[in-house]
């Protein structure tokens, strides 16, 4: 790009620093996996870093306790549906708020975030005898239900932000032309917030693929999640299973992460040449 | 949808001259009736057990305040809610710090190089709190990674200790926290216009006064987005203050646990969760105003 | 609420939205009803293990082939399940001195001992709610990387400690310890001296490392993070065996218990008591504190263990104190309200 071809040496360095940063901190994010890889592959039954010889052992044991598959299994079935509830329900929320002209938007706002504002084991003492009423408790749309109260703001958060009144007026640009509502919001407001929704989406999946509370209140012995299963385990003392199970999760998570980018690209081809 | 039914009744007297001005009404009101869903959602699954929750505060053992006296003069809890409010506090200035030349160096990232960035973002995401937690009591112990590289550098002669202490326990933290500021940002960043910046540029502006002037307010409702979600999630950390800090990182959820979960006294867990509450959506109500206001205040120097 | 029509919203539910396998693990409600098994709320890890291979499978071979299955033992689930009348457990383990809250909360139906041989238990250890079932010890532990030989010999001796030590960020046990430590003989230690256990804890609140679960503890002593501390012996025996750099004696150790108890309404009462009083019985005790080197409480499963297993177990002599589970029954709100206080400062 031509403005910064002739960008004066300073803005060059600075974006030197600012790309180093950047990476330092990127670095930063992956580092615990740095330390948990190695434990995973530890031959002490205790933790002790670096360890003093290399075993497969905490693998062998997951792959033979199917505790910990049926776990990541409820903990994916838990945690998909509530992503896709949360984006639905955050979305709408975030949608009307924003554009709905409301006298109380911030109250409004304020209720539809209150979730994320109190601690796990109140909403859960909560929701108990709710569940048991409906009938639900102890399977996984309990769990669902739980951990969507808690994805909502993720949602209605991170769209509300791709909300800003700039948009608005493309809105009413296209609707002026004689877009009925339902075209605007696919053609014209949806790709503007579709990345807000996806993040908000992810951070809703993470939030519930980690949660202990709700799970250990509203999931029973066959739908315990991960996150208790680990909580379980790491009750005596903490053995390198733990890091085995976070770095399979971790490996999965990356497999994903390339399949996607993979089938991004070769989208991304198809568009092209068409 | 249920908005398709709100259309079908409109009332003459919503019909007025001005096309523009009447779609945008019908277009609001239409927006509004999105919200029965989630408010429904969240009435039902949340307000109502809450409530049914914190009523116990004022029942439970006995009829009357007794549990927000002493929630509110006595004991440890008021002294752990401010604690809890000062660490959510510099979390989330700490992230987004931090996290604004990330978000923006991604933002501009295409291709592989972007996708190995986001990747590095979202595995941390996806990786246990705990686990994370007891890895960098693994990097700040005395004979932890960074001190035995300390000492091998010559940097320091003896191991420093870190656990249990400031720098460990925001480092943990802050690390748990970062994607929820990065996400955001990332998101509003990408959604910015660069050929404005660029035209600020090519209008004689510095790269700086671009960047001020431009970039800068235009990411504002990432950063309110992103220093949100960080307050409020970091308003319930648990283990990683009780794994990497020391005594006085006792935070209200812990409380509120040990209290709820060990002591069975759901009364007073009941009321320290409602002050909590209170405190927090007064916070949020403040902070939404102060957002609108920093928004608006760019608008006007743009 | 009346539990029939739960019951059939449950099937219900749990025909449409899950497949045969996944039901029956996921209701324990509906197979209960054919009585093939028990559930049993414990604390997992190692313990739920040692359980199963030393307890529940044993009975089930050789008592009419009742599976058990556990879950984990969250006081406040209890307490929703208990209120709603729909109490899931049959069976609940905890430490002796959250039961005994329990116990208060109306959440533990009295205990029929008419199964149990009570005179072969060992004093204090049968309680109208519950019952203890092992012996632990709370005791003083020490990293040998940093402590070439003998470690502090009491607990006066830890707090005097040149160096780091680790506590239990909790008043139960910890008090106590704190209160040895400043010279109170074991014999005067009940009803506790708050007041002189925190005075005792400033002396050293410097230098303490606190740990909020055991298997933090176990981890700073291992780490030599602390240089000696405290921490529960079934955390530190295996790493200890398995070469971990830690080492621990006995001396003043604070004994401390796990404790078995029914829940008020538990739906398989009569199995619970025969699965309780099997856990009781001389070999599944002996059994057990070879799984696990928690000492037993019925004094017939001594003649059982070898010397090299008696050796790694707690046991109640001069120098040991048993927690005292009443005084916690009444105290504990109180006290733990004192202490988070005094650990804010």
């Amino acid at each position: 790009m031509p403005a910064e071809i002739t960008m004066p040496l300073r803005y060059r360095i600075f974006n030197m620093l600012l790309l180093g940063v950047a990476w330092a901190i990127l670095v930063y994010l992956v580092l615990p996996q740095f330390i948990i890889l190695p434990l995973s592959f530890s031959n002490q039954s205790y933790l002790s870093f670096p360890p003093s010889g290399w075993s497969t052992e905490w693998y062998v044991r997951i792959a033979e306790n199917p505790a910990w598959s049926q776990a990541a299994w409820n903990s994916l079935a838990i945690g998909i549906p509530t992503a896709f509830l949360s984006m639905v329900f955050g979305t709408l929320a975030a949608l009307a708020v924003a554009r709905g002209g409301l006298g109380r938007a911030g109250l409004t706002a304020a209720f539809i975030v209150a979730p994320m504002m109190l601690p796990h084991v109140i909403l859960a003492i909560g929701l108990y005898p709710m569940m048991l009423w409906l009938g639900l408790l102890n399977s996984h749309a309990a769990a669902i239900v739980g951990h969507t109260v808690i994805g909502i703001p993720l949602v209605f958060i991170t769209v509300n932000a791709a909300l800003s009144r700039y948009n608005l007026a493309l809105e009413l640009a296209a609707m002026t032309l004689g877009a009925n509502p339902w075209q605007t919001f696919w053609k014209v407001t949806f790709p503007m917030i579709r990345t807000g929704v996806v993040i908000g989406g992810i951070l809703a999946f993470a939030t519930s693929f980690d949660e202990l509370m709700l799970a250990l209140f509203l999931t029973g012995a066959g739908t315990r999640t991960l996150p208790r299963l680990i909580w379980e385990q790491m009750n005596d003392y903490l053995t390198p299973t733990i890091a085995a199970a976070a770095t399979l999760i971790f490996a999965f998570t990356l497999l994903l992460l390339i399949i996607v980018s993979i089938l991004q690209a070769r989208s991304g081809r198809v568009e092209s040449h068409g | 949808m249920q908005s398709h039914g709100a259309t079908v009744t409109r009332s003459p007297q919503e019909i007025t001259p001005a096309g523009e001005e009447i779609r945008a009404w019908n277009a609001s009101r239409l927006y509004r009736w999105l919200l029965v869903a989630p408010i429904a959602f969240i009435g039902l699954f949340f307000l109502w057990p809450i409530m049914s929750v914190i009523h116990r505060s004022f029942v439970d053992p006995v009829p009357g305040l007794g549990n927000y006296e002493r929630v509110l003069f006595a004991g440890p809890y008021l002294k752990s809610l401010w604690i809890t409010l000062q660490t959510a506090a510099i979390v989330t200035v700490l992230c987004l710090v931090i996290a604004y030349p990330v978000a923006y160096v991604m933002a501009r990232a295409r291709g592989n190089l972007f996708a190995l960035m986001t990747a590095m973002v979202v595995t941390s995401l996806w990786t246990s709190v705990v686990i994370r937690s007891y890895a960098w009591m693994v990097v700040f112990q005395r004979r932890g990674v960074l001190n035995q590289a300390l000492v091998a550098t010559g940097i320091t002669e003896h191991p420093v200790n870190f656990l249990p202490g400031t720098l460990a326990v925001n480092v943990g933290m802050v690390h748990i926290m970062l994607p929820f500021m990065i996400l955001p940002l990332l998101a509003n960043m990408r959604s910015i216009d660069r050929s404005l910046v660029l035209a600020a540029g090519v209008m004689g502006a510095s790269p700086w006064a671009a960047f001020r002037r431009v970039f800068l307010p235009l990411s504002i409702p990432g950063i309110s987005a992103g220093s949100a979600l960080v307050f409020m999630m970091s308003l319930g950390f648990f283990i990683t203050p009780s794994l990497l800090g020391g005594p006085r990182h006792m935070m209200a959820a812990v409380m509120i646990e040990q209290q709820a979960n060990r002591l069975l006294d759901w009364g007073l867990a009941a009321a320290l969760s409602s002050v909590l509450l209170l405190l927090t959506v007064s916070i949020y109500l403040l902070y939404l105003r102060v957002v609108r206001h920093a928004e608006g205040g760019f608008a006007h120097a743009r | 609420m009346a539990s029939s029509r739960q019951c059939k919203v449950t099937r219900r539910t749990a025909l449409a939205g899950l497949g045969a396998t996944g039901m029956a693990l996921a209701m324990p409600g509906i197979l209960r009803a054919q009585s093939s098994q028990l559930v049993m709320a414990t604390g997992g890890g190692k313990l739920d293990d040692a359980y199963r291979t030393t307890i529940f499978n044993p009975w089930k071979e050789g008592y009419g082939g009742i599976d058990v299955i556990t879950t984990s033992n969250e006081g406040a689930r209890l307490k929703a399940m208990v209120e709603q009348n729909n109490v899931e457990w049959d069976l609940i383990q905890g430490p002796a001195e959250e039961l005994v809250v329990y116990a208060r909360e109306g959440l533990l139906e009295p205990i029929d001992f008419s199964g149990i041989d009570r005179d072969k238990m060992i004093e204090g250890s049968m309680h109208e709610h519950f019952v203890l079932t092992d012996l632990a010890a709370h005791h003083i532990a020490w990293n040998t990387d940093n402590i070439s030989g003998e470690g502090p010999g009491d607990w006066s001796a830890l707090f005097n400690l040149d160096g780091r030590i680790s506590l239990w960020k909790k008043p139960f046990q910890t008090l106590e310890v704190a209160l040895l430590a400043d010279g109170v003989s074991p014999a005067e230690l009940y009803p506790l001296d708050i007041d002189r256990a925190l005075a005792s804890l400033d002396n050293v609140s410097d230098k303490v490392l606190w740990w909020d679960t055991g298997a933090q503890g176990a981890q700073m002593l291992i780490d030599g993070e602390v240089d000696a501390g405290s921490t529960w012996n079934g955390r530190v025996h295996e790493p200890r065996k398995a070469g971990a750099p830690v080492d621990f004696h006995f001396n003043q150790a604070v004994l401390v218990s796990d404790a078995w108890a029914v829940p008020a309404g538990a739906p398989n009462k009569e199995k619970a008591l025969e699965l309780l009083a099997y856990a009781l019985s001389a070999e599944a005790q002996a059994a057990f504190a070879k799984a696990i080197p928690y000492g037993p409480v019925n004094t017939d499963a001594e003649a059982l263990l070898d010397e090299e297993v008696k050796a790694d177990l707690p046991k109640l002599d001069g120098s040991s104190v048993m927690l005292d589970v009443d005084y916690w029954a009444d105290h504990s709100a109180e006290a733990t309200e004192r202490f988070n206080n005094w650990l804010l400062g």
